[in-house]
């Protein structure tokens, strides 16, 4: 279930130079420029409901400053700004009990709880009082709490579109501009942009990430030792020749949990462009999944789970006994992300490497899902600028950055000359910091394709995903199957 | 004077017992107004219209319900749904009938165990049994290891992601549930007949199947009717053995109408479709569940 999550937690990318023409970030702002520095109000022009946003009366005198507060580091200054420097917005000296709603499951999940803990040590007139709630229900409950009248403050949600559409959630941009985020990497911004098309990619910014993540394959060192692997595999088949060598020694090559999604779409992305990834993924009308690559790339799924590359229960193990089965140490390989890392360091330390998943054409641009662990403002929230001040900390204070990273071994984002977190050496967070830093720098992040719609997920690509592994149908119907329930899940 | 008064007095009360009847009803009508008509009545219009739940909506016409019917993918929960009744209904009656007769002929010391023993799935909350039953049928699980241990390798698989066992195998959590429930009923309705019949088909010469075929079937016609009507509408409308166990996997093997409506509410975010699909299926019900309703009166009554 929590892959599945992962999918749809997904929203943004990774840090890094995504190369799918995302609109960048600047050009998809409304001139703001001539806001006046102090000012907290987030920019009211660019707000589908603006008529729904008490926030500004109820916060009133904002530039009173507090003796107390530890300045977050101020190197996000972007160097090239000509004109005078806008002053960086204070946060509120008044008393301010913010109310989180976050996923229950502990470790990895707990982070927004510990980086609460964190600000309020920093700025004790902050509080903070948590709620929890699965995975399931947030994504079933989140729109309707946000529609109500005393909706949570900070709130992780991991779909965009329609809460932005039905004006539930507050427009950024405003704080965008005040706090400075054109210094972060826009691509990382890109995918929590909505238009009022209801497109992904551009228009409104309606998120930030508390980490960026991105994925990849775990492997167990000493099974890749067995097989005689020295080195990550250099192109897709050179992966495949490993999977049957592990076969041939009695290894389970991959260890999957269902649906197996993750193991489509590793494959799906050496395949095609990314562009046409993140154009299916923004409901880019007239995007296609359907196409000669497409069912190529389920061509290849197909085989490996024909060839018994898979485990024999992968269309009905649960991610927490994936992870307790792959640091028991079965099966070589595992599709994963970061916020994997931390957990795998701990169970099996020393024991797992992570490489990106390797291109078809030796040499290629690595091609991998991402995704921003997306914290949203409600456009009913009572203290938006406060938020607003603990998500701009969140990206750019070195404790809060370490936090993230010791948390779910995500990478914080934020301006990308900032120090990383430190890892320990040799671990899997350091080798996902080191991973997240040359994808950023040399190949492309793209979202995950069930994060199309939740419609699409559901009811087409897990239970075609199953029914491909589980030899059930073939590649081109498979292929057809999707770019129907993609068509369908977007025409209501 | 007198007479006028008795009679007035007379009349107050008629009237009084006219009205009071109602009064008796009030609470439950209420109740069931709010919570079975009201509802009724709202989704019937919901489906209508095609609404997220929070923005505004759009009157559509019939257009939820065409989806529904020309869709082969839609249309196959529905299907699904006809099939639990074999595990639903059919299993549970028969085994229901012959343990409450073997029951009733029972001479035991552990007769209420064998009772509470049977009546047990009933207790427990269906996600209970659900998660059990998913333990159960795990790669790892008893299921599994009872067939290792008899030396059946070779028939071990993980039952609920296998795409031509995990029906079967969610079917048979849901005859689990249900015949303890059409045991108990059968049961209590074997103990109503009269003795005298039993003893009178003993005289007869009947032997063990005919006195069940003479005198506890026809004895039992209406509980049966109460059986088989009770667990028809837990197949078609069943949602939380396979939500816990499957959610509808592998593949859409085990999808019923229930999901495909919670999913279609909740997840997709279209109450019009979901109350549209919600409205066929009370239409099912109702077009299945009648003529066996009517069916079953008529008999007891003759």
């Amino acid at each position: 279930m929590m892959l599945a999550c992962a999918a749809l937690i997904a929203t943004s990318c990774s840090p890094g130079s995504s190369t799918t023409d995302e609109p960048s970030a600047t050009t998809t702002e409304p001139a703001e420029t001539t806001e006046p520095a102090e000012t907290t109000e987030p920019a009211e022009t660019t707000e589908p409901a603006e008529t729904t946003e008490p926030a500004e009366t109820t916060e009133p005198a904002e530039t009173t400053e507090p003796a107390e507060t530890t300045e977050p580091a101020e190197t996000t200054e972007p160097a090239e700004t000509t004109e005078p420097e806008p002053a960086r917005p204070e946060l509120t000296s008044e008393t301010v009990n913010l109310r989180v709603l976050m996923e229950t499951g502990g470790g990895a999940f707990d982070l927004l709880e510990l980086l609460g803990e964190e600000f309020s040590s920093q700025f004790p007139n902050v509080t903070f009082e948590y709620q929890k709630d699965s995975f399931q229900n947030l994504l079933i409950n989140g729109p309707r709490l946000l529609a109500s009248d005393n909706p949570p403050d900070v709130l992780y949600l991991p779909q965009l579109i329609d809460p932005a559409k039905d004006g539930l959630l507050l427009g950024l941009d405003g704080y965008f501009e005040q706090f400075g985020w054109d210094a972060f990497s826009p691509s990382q911004l890109a995918q929590n942009r909505v238009n009022d098309q209801g497109i992904r990619g551009s228009g409104v910014l309606y998120g930030v990430g508390a980490g960026y993540s991105i994925t990849g394959v775990m492997y167990n060192k000493e099974l890749a030792a067995q097989i005689g692997m020295e080195q990550p595999p250099a192109t897709l088949d050179e992966f495949e020749s490993l999977m049957a060598k592990a076969k041939e020694s009695g290894i389970l090559p991959i260890i999957s949990n269902t649906p197996a999604t993750f193991a489509h779409q590793i494959i799906y992305n050496q395949y095609v462009e990314p562009k046409e990834i993140a154009d299916f993924v923004y409901l880019v009308p007239g995007a296609r999944i359907d196409t000669p690559e497409a069912v190529a790339a389920a061509e290849r799924l197909e085989r490996w789970a024909d060839e018994g590359y898979f485990n024999e229960d992968v269309n009905s193990l649960g991610y927490f006994d994936l992870m307790s089965r792959f640091i028991n140490g079965e099966g070589l390989f595992m599709f994963n992300g970061s916020w994997a890392s931390a957990e795998l360091d701990a169970g099996m330390p020393g024991n797992v490497g992570f490489f990106l998943v390797p291109p078809l054409v030796e040499g290629d641009p690595p091609v991998a899902m991402g995704a921003s662990y997306t914290i949203v403002i409600p456009a009913n929230s009572d203290y938006p600028d406060v938020v607003a001040f603990f998500y701009d900390w969140i990206h750019t204070n070195p404790i809060a950055r370490q936090i993230i990273s010791d948390t779910n071994g995500m990478s914080p984002g934020g301006p990308p000359e900032l120090p990383q977190p430190e890892a320990e050496v040799g671990s899997l967070v350091e080798q996902m910091h080191e991973q997240a830093a040359y994808i950023a720098a040399e190949g492309v992040v793209v979202g995950y394709l069930g994060n199309a719609t939740s419609g699409f997920f559901t009811n087409t690509l897990i239970p075609e995903v199953q029914r491909l592994v589980g030899g059930q149908t073939n590649p081109e119907d498979f292929s057809q199957a999707l770019q129907k329930g993609y068509e369908d899940s977007i025409t209501q | 004077m007198r007479d006028s008064r008795t009679s007035t007095g007379r009349q107050v009360r008629n009237q009084y017992m006219r009205y009071s009847g109602w009064l008796f009803v009030l609470p439950a009508l209420a109740m069931y107004a709010t919570f079975v008509l009201w509802p009724l009545i709202v989704s019937v219009n919901y489906s209508f219209y095609d609404w997220n739940g929070i923005s505004e909506s759009e009157w559509v016409g019939f257009r939820n319900y065409k989806r529904i019917l020309t869709d082969e993918t839609q249309l196959a929960p529905i299907f699904n749904s006809l099939k639990l009744i074999v595990f639903f209904t059919v299993v549970p009656v028969f085994v229901g009938l012959l343990s409450a007769a073997i029951l009733h002929n029972l001479r035991s010391r552990f007769l209420g165990a064998y009772r509470t023993t049977l009546f047990l799935p009933q207790v427990i909350p269906l996600v209970a049994s659900g998660i059990v039953w998913g333990w159960i049928y795990s790669p790892t699980g008893i299921l599994n290891q009872t067939l290792s241990w008899v030396g059946l390798d070779s028939w071990t698989r993980p039952w609920l992601a296998d795409f031509d066992l995990a029906f079967p195998a969610v079917g048979v959590v849901g005859a689990w549930v249900l015949t303890g429930f059409c045991t108990l009923l059968l049961s209590a309705g074997i103990s109503k007949i009269d003795p005298n019949l039993y003893d009178a088909a003993k005289v007869d010469g009947a032997g063990r199947f005919q006195e069940f075929r003479a005198v506890t079937l026809p004895g039992l016609r209406r509980e049966i009717g109460v059986c088989v009507i009770v667990t028809m509408i837990g197949a078609l409308a069943s949602f939380d053995i396979v939500f816990i166990t499957t959610q509808g996997g592998p593949g859409r093997e085990t999808l019923v109408p229930g999901i495909q409506i919670f999913r279609a509410a909740f997840v997709e975010r279209r109450v019009g479709a979901a109350s549209a699909m919600a409205v066929i299926l009370m239409l099912l019900i109702w077009i299945l569940i009648l003529p066996i309703q009517r069916y079953f009166q008529r008999d007891a009554t003759r």
